[in-house]
């Protein structure tokens, strides 16, 4: 079952388009990382999946609901926190916690009462009063006692300091020990979910790129060296799997996005037969790296 | 229902201390009243001006204020307010805010209520009085809410505030160059008619723009709404002709003959007639060229002419009065118009107001001028003329005095 489901989402703000028929999937347990350049469409997406705003076209199902039909009843499931909300700021910690509590049939004041501890907050300081680290602490407290089915966390690490971020994570990883829950966690920055999320997706100019497990992800990338012999490689009519296939003298570098093992062997012997080729593992963040720029070639090239 | 209390509860914790500064202005207005209704000569003035600013000034900004204040912690105009990420519907926080607003409209009744009845008010004084105070609560609300709702912060709402005085103080003066031209020739019905044809256009527009919000959170859309209002009210104020609908007319005044008062014009002195009485409190003659005499009046609640509601006793071209203040020196007199004072005061059943003549010698009084006033009022008499027919008694020259016809 997916826990979002979108298709052919698009909004529009004035002429300028932040989605374009984008087309995305959560399963449910999975924490999906949201990653994209600022400006791609992640806060959009965000927004209109907790319906604080309508889409220009397409839908976007939460929890099996249209994103504009959320109910209380759904609402009770979601947990959200975002760089950009307004939390009541006049309210000390434990007020807003006092607050929240009685909208969440399912709030567990043991699992409050940890967390609290667990943050490091002070129950009876001003949340005005708390810096940008324990204010986005705060909103999560706010959201992880009643057990959410889904979190939707957006920008959260952003202006956060490393030991910060940790607390954070814990926090997330102790709720997600005790329950089944979904994490939709977007960032412009692949380090920071790296550790935390096993699906990824990638939105580029209000479009999906792609969306899959981590693991497969990291499996089916290589960077290839290749050291070259006296022959001459064959580098004419590259496959399109492919990607940033440069020659420096007689060494040739590219990015191979559908490795396996047994197609390396066959086109190592095809193309370059008397040459070492040597396939290296690949960071998350450099694969996503050469999909972007590999797509903006693509949208360049279409565009000339 | 718990929720909704609890959206409720909150907000009067954020508020708390507005609410409380509030309801120390409305005891002070009520406090100061009392004080001035208790004193004679020029001892009121002050407590007059207190009172007087309280209830014009401190008290509509504060009220203004607290309803900015209700939706600040909640605005309803698109964003990612913390609200709106709950488990909260715009119906339930709708319902909350008009609760608390609601109450906000009771308050001052209810800070009223033990003045009043410390004061021997009748159920019928306690009734009028209710209504007269929540009215003005109402009135403010009305004004406040379309801004509250379409201002996603304090700041924005001051600002949308201030664009909006603006904009109705651009109506009132094109409405003075181009309809009105300053002649005040419009009939009294008209106006009436106007006046709630404006009132009910606003109310629609602005329970329009809260239900559009608060459910959809179309900001542009409620502006439009609010500006299309605006522009339906200068139309009617402009354009509409037709009298008051028969279910708003007043009822005709039956005509009556001319009451005429006599009191010596000097301060302290009065004059009882049918258990009304009329008192002379301060006379200053020659200030800024100008003899502004004030009088206070009382009535008590079994009077006849008790009016039926206080709004309807505050208004003069319901029941037309003027003063002559007559010269013994000389016989000449001048007229005045009543600037009634609406703030009104009742106690042990009778109610009283205070009113403020102010006569032109220089510009009205016939022939030279006396170099020195004062010789000229003393002994003078103030004689106040009531009734349908009030208006044939304006004087513009010399005449007789004691009530004789001019």
């Amino acid at each position: 079952m997916n826990v979002i489901e979108t298709s052919q989402l698009s909004r529009s703000y004035g002429r300028a388009d932040a989605l374009h028929g984008l087309n995305l999937t959560v399963p449910a347990g999975s924490i999906f990382a949201f990653i994209g350049a600022n400006g791609a469409g992640k806060t959009t997406t965000i927004k209109v999946l907790m319906n604080l705003l309508e889409p220009s076209g397409g839908v976007a199902r939460v929890l099996g609901t249209d994103s504009r039909r959320l109910s209380p009843r759904e609402r009770e499931k979601i947990g959200y926190v975002s760089e950009n909300q307004k939390l009541p700021d006049w309210m000390t910690v434990r007020q807003l916690l006092d607050y929240c509590r009685p909208f969440y049939p399912t709030w567990d004041r043991d699992l409050e009462a940890k967390l609290l501890k667990q943050f490091e907050l002070p129950p009876d300081r001003k949340i005005r009063q708390l810096s940008r680290g324990m204010m986005m602490k705060a909103a999560l407290l706010s959201s992880l006692p009643y057990r959410p089915k889904l979190l939707v966390l957006d920008e959260p690490f952003s202006g956060l300091d490393p030991l910060v971020r940790d607390e954070f994570v814990r926090g997330m990883l102790e709720v997600s020990q005790q329950s089944e829950w979904t994490i939709f966690i977007s960032s412009h920055d692949i380090n920071e979910v790296e550790q935390l999320a096993d699906r990824v997706g990638l939105i580029d100019a209000g479009r999906m790129q792609f969306a899959e497990p981590i693991e497969g992800l990291m499996g089916r990338f290589r960077r290839i060296d290749v050291t070259l012999g006296n022959a001459e490689p064959s580098l004419q009519a590259a496959p399109s799997s492919w990607l940033e296939v440069e020659r420096m003298g007689n060494h040739v570098r590219f990015v191979d996005s559908q490795f396996t093992q047994d197609s390396f062997d066959a086109y190592r012997a095809e193309r370059f037969p008397d040459a070492e080729a040597v396939p290296v593992p690949m960071k998350l963040r450099d694969i996503f790296v050469t999909l972007a720029k590999s797509r903006r070639g693509q949208a360049v090239a279409a565009a000339s | 229902m718990s929720l909704t209390w609890h959206i409720v509860r909150k907000d009067v914790t954020r508020l708390r201390w507005v609410i409380l500064l509030w309801v120390v202005a409305l005891a002070g207005e009520i406090t100061l009243a009392a004080i001035q209704a208790t004193l004679d000569a020029e001892g009121h003035v002050l407590f007059y001006m207190a009172a007087w600013t309280f209830g014009n000034v401190f008290i509509p900004v504060i009220g203004y204020g607290l309803v900015m204040g209700l939706q600040d912690d909640d605005p309803v105009t698109e964003g990612d307010s913390f609200w709106m990420t709950r488990p909260i519907t715009g119906g339930r926080l709708l319902s909350a805010k008009a609760l608390l607003a609601a109450l906000f409209c009771l308050v001052p009744v209810a800070i009223s209520v033990p003045f009043w009845l410390s004061h021997d008010f009748g159920l019928g004084a306690l009734w009028k009085s209710s209504v007269h105070v929540l009215w003005r609560q109402v009135l403010i609300s009305l004004l406040a809410v379309p801004f509250a709702v379409i201002s996603s912060s304090g700041a924005k709402f001051v600002t949308n505030t201030l664009v909006g005085a603006v904009a109705v103080l651009g109506m009132v003066l094109l409405y003075r160059m181009v309809a009105d031209n300053g002649a005040h020739t419009t009939p009294d019905a008209v106006l009436v008619s106007r006046g709630w044809i404006i009132l009910c256009v606003w109310i629609v527009a602005a329970a329009t723009a809260a239900l559009n919000q608060f459910y959809r959170h179309r900001t542009q859309r409620s502006v439009a709404i609010l500006v299309t209002a605006a522009f339906a009210c200068f139309a009617v104020s402009m354009w509409w002709d037709s009298g008051a609908p028969a279910l708003l007319a007043k009822a005709p005044v039956p005509d009556s003959a001319p009451v005429l008062v006599e009191v010596p014009a000097r301060e302290g002195a009065h004059v009882s007639r049918d258990g009304r009485t009329v008192r002379v409190i301060s006379l200053i003659p020659d200030f800024s060229r100008t003899i502004v005499v004030e009088v206070s009046e009382s009535e008590p609640e079994s009077s006849p002419s008790y009016p039926a509601s206080l709004s309807e006793g505050s208004t003069p071209a319901h029941r037309p009065e003027h003063y002559v203040l007559v010269s013994q020196d000389d016989g000449r007199a001048l007229t005045a118009e009543v600037t009634r004072s609406p703030e009104e005061l009742h106690a042990d059943r009778v109610r009283y107001f205070r009113s403020t003549l102010v006569f032109y010698p220089y510009r009205d009084l016939q022939g030279p001028v006396p170099s020195n006033i004062g010789p000229w009022i003393a002994g003078a008499v103030l004689v106040k003329v009531e009734g349908r027919d009030a208006a044939l008694f304006k004087l513009n020259g010399p005449t007789e005095r004691n009530g004789g016809a001019p």
